[in-house]
């Protein structure tokens, strides 16, 4: 795998001005992924994950959500600046994205085949015979073997078809990343195994990169080389896929990954979780963000945000439990980053 | 979809046979008698004996109303009780008149109705959005009557572009087929009558299509913004397609279905309630028709007319319900 860095996201805020104050739902995120890998970036609700995916794309609403600093870079060119007309061709061709919800994300009232051809001749010169061809192989390639596939309708499909459907469609022009957020949350477990098995089949054999935006660690257990955790629109942990389970060290990372059930636990035993909740993100906390829910809260976490550090090789932790001549744990020297809330 | 054609069809026979009730009842229940009309206050009792005896009058309700009915099974709508002439082909030529004018009114309140709802919902809250619902509260609040005589006033007196009144200026001579003048005229290839004909459209049919535009603006408006909050909209930007795309078929297509219900309602509204419209710009329409002959109390022809205007609004909306199967696959017809 080659370590070229195909999309890097640095110091990025989007925030969305609203009637009732300024939501910063995108707070000064860092993120790299590399070419040819999957990427997960994960978190609970509302944490900033989509915005971040949405804004990668240039979809999100404007008004009210707004780019109010930072940068991102796609291949060397950079996204915020490009126009509309650019990045359209950037859109669906070389960048292409994959949505939570399968039952509603295709168009009702147009048959698979058309918005398949749809999106293959917008970017290429194909005729519409050829792109129908590459349609169809794409939904093999998906395993979908229907024949009248191309002449079927959105609602004739189950929602494992439909994100299929989805993922062909995406795939259809070989992009060199594939955002898919929260792919499988909307399936069965049964058919949450195949979509997965899917993209990493399409990761390895085109080597497209993939940014997979989930809740479920589960999924990046199975899936990712890196993991970035996401809390309140910052990055509070990115490390490997390894070292995560192994040895995370932000408490919120920990809180996650006790939080998912174990078969070997006693059963009567209650599930962990995490105490309070997400902050409102119109009023968020002074200091660290997650220090009114957090188990180890010093004095200083109340009133000092925590930059990101590096605690080993690649791995980056927000916590002023990792801060030399903070906390008690000193793994590694620290990384200034300009803060910006 | 042929099998629900054909039952929707069906359904016909009940409505037509309520609305001729309804309509003969009413008509009769009225105070004013033709037989009168015809002949004038002067008339001595016998002469109106006489006429009433002629014209069936003089026989039970029940008699009357079997009569009717009867001629009309044949496809005989009678005659007309002050002029004696048959009134089917009067019956169509008024009504080709109106269908004319009330299909030119329906193609300008749908263009700028639906255009100017999606540009509204495109920039939403914006100065843009807030001109356009303007222009459509006014549309829908102007009446029809004054719209008509501010037209007249401008284009014809004031600025001579068009002609005020009737569908063909007086000298032109021409034999219509199928009576609307633009499609015979298109047929014969006689351009100059083409010319004409359109002319006169123009003034009549902006007054009558104003109120469905405004509506349909707004019933655009409200139904795009729905739809473009939804997935599959999302789905279309992120492929890369271009606004216009994005506007023009993925929403509009989805956005159709409320909008294209408003369109049939109105269509059935102008075929029969051009009344204003057609009395200002003299339009030989069958809303004039009907209403001369409402003040002259010519039974026959109130009757048939409203029937043959029920029969046509029932099946306007059947043909709307054909189309909602059209434009969205989910919609299936014939199963039970």
């Amino acid at each position: 795998m080659t370590t070229k860095p195909l999309l890097e996201i640095s110091q990025l805020q989007m925030h969305f001005f609203t009637d009732k104050g300024v939501v910063r739902a995108v707070d000064g995120i860092d993120l790299t992924v590399n070419e040819g890998e999957v990427v997960g970036l994960v978190g609970e609700s509302g944490c900033g994950k989509s915005v971040t995916s949405l804004s990668i794309m240039g979809l999100v609403p404007s008004p009210p959500g707004k780019i109010v600093g930072g940068s991102i870079k796609f291949a060397g060119r950079e996204l915020t600046t490009m126009s509309k007309k650019e990045l359209r061709k950037i859109r669906g061709n070389e960048i292409s994205m994959i949505f939570q919800e399968p039952m509603t994300s295709l168009n009702p009232v147009f048959t698979i085949g058309n918005q398949m051809v749809e999106a293959i001749r917008l970017h290429t010169d194909m005729s519409k015979k050829e792109a129908q061809e590459r349609a169809r192989d794409m939904l093999n390639k998906v395993g979908i073997a229907r024949a009248d596939i191309l002449t079927a309708y959105p609602h004739e499909l189950s929602g494992g078809m439909r994100q299929r459907v989805m993922i062909a469609m995406a795939m259809s022009l070989g992009p060199r990343l594939l955002i898919a957020d929260e792919p499988t949350t909307a399936l069965d477990v049964t058919i949450q195994a195949q979509i997965l098995d899917l993209m990493r089949t399409l990761n390895q054999e085109s080597q497209t990169a993939i940014l997979l935006i989930t809740h479920d660690l589960g999924v990046v257990a199975e899936m990712c080389d890196r993991v970035v955790v996401m809390y309140a629109g910052q990055v509070v942990e990115e490390t490997d896929n390894r070292s995560l389970f192994r040895n995370s060290h932000h408490p919120y990372t920990q809180g996650l990954l006790k939080s998912i059930p174990k078969l070997s636990k006693q059963r009567s035993k209650r599930l962990y979780s995490i105490k309070g909740n997400v902050p409102n993100p119109r009023n968020m906390p002074q200091g660290c963000r997650f220090a009114p829910r957090c188990d180890f809260a010093m004095d200083i976490c109340h009133q000092k945000m925590p930059d990101l550090v590096e605690v080993a090789p690649g791995h980056q932790t927000r916590c002023w439990l990792h801060v030399k001549g903070e906390g008690e744990v000193d793994l590694g020297s620290s990384r200034s980053t300009t803060q910006c809330s | 979809m042929i099998a629900y054609t054909i039952r929707r069809l069906l359904m016909l026979i009940p409505v037509l046979i309520g609305m001729s009730i309804i309509t003969f009842s009413i008509i009769h229940a009225l105070p004013g008698d033709p037989a009168r009309a015809v002949l004038g206050e002067r008339a001595s009792a016998e002469q109106i004996a006489e006429v009433r005896e002629s014209m069936g009058l003089d026989k039970p309700i029940y008699v009357q109303y079997f009569n009717y009915i009867g001629k009309l099974l044949q496809g005989d709508l009678g005659r007309s009780y002050i002029t004696g002439r048959e009134i089917a082909p009067e019956l169509f030529t008024y009504l080709m008149a109106t269908f004319e004018l009330a299909i030119a009114a329906m193609l300008i309140a749908v263009f700028f109705g639906v255009n100017l709802g999606i540009l509204s919902a495109w920039r939403q809250n914006s100065w843009v959005d807030y001109s356009a619902m303007m222009i459509a509260l006014i549309g829908v609040s102007m009446p029809v009557f004054w719209l008509g005589l501010m037209e007249q006033w401008l284009f014809a007196q004031e600025l001579g572009w068009l002609p005020s009144s009737s569908r063909l200026d007086a000298r032109t001579m021409f034999e219509p087929i199928t009576g609307l003048y633009v499609i015979d005229s298109i047929i014969t290839g006689n351009w100059a009558v083409l010319g004409d004909a359109i002319r006169h459209l123009i003034l009549p049919a902006v007054a009558l299509g104003t109120i469905p535009m405004a509506i349909i603006a707004r019933m655009t408006r409200s139904s795009m913004l729905e739809v473009m909050r939804s997935d599959y909209i999302r789905t279309a930007r992120a492929k890369g397609l271009s606004e216009f795309w994005v506007i023009y078929k993925h929403t509009l297509k989805n956005a159709f279905i409320p909008v294209l219900t408003v369109v049939g309602l109105q269509t059935g509204i102008l075929l029969g309630g051009a009344v204003l419209t057609e009395t200002i710009f003299s339009w030989p329409g069958i809303g004039r028709y009907l209403y001369d002959a409402i003040t002259s109390r010519d039974y026959q022809i109130i009757q048939s007319g409203i029937l043959v205007v029920a029969t046509i609004f029932v099946l306007i909306n059947l043909i709307v319900d054909l189309l909602y199967a059209m434009i969205d696959p989910r919609i299936k017809y014939g199963r039970e």
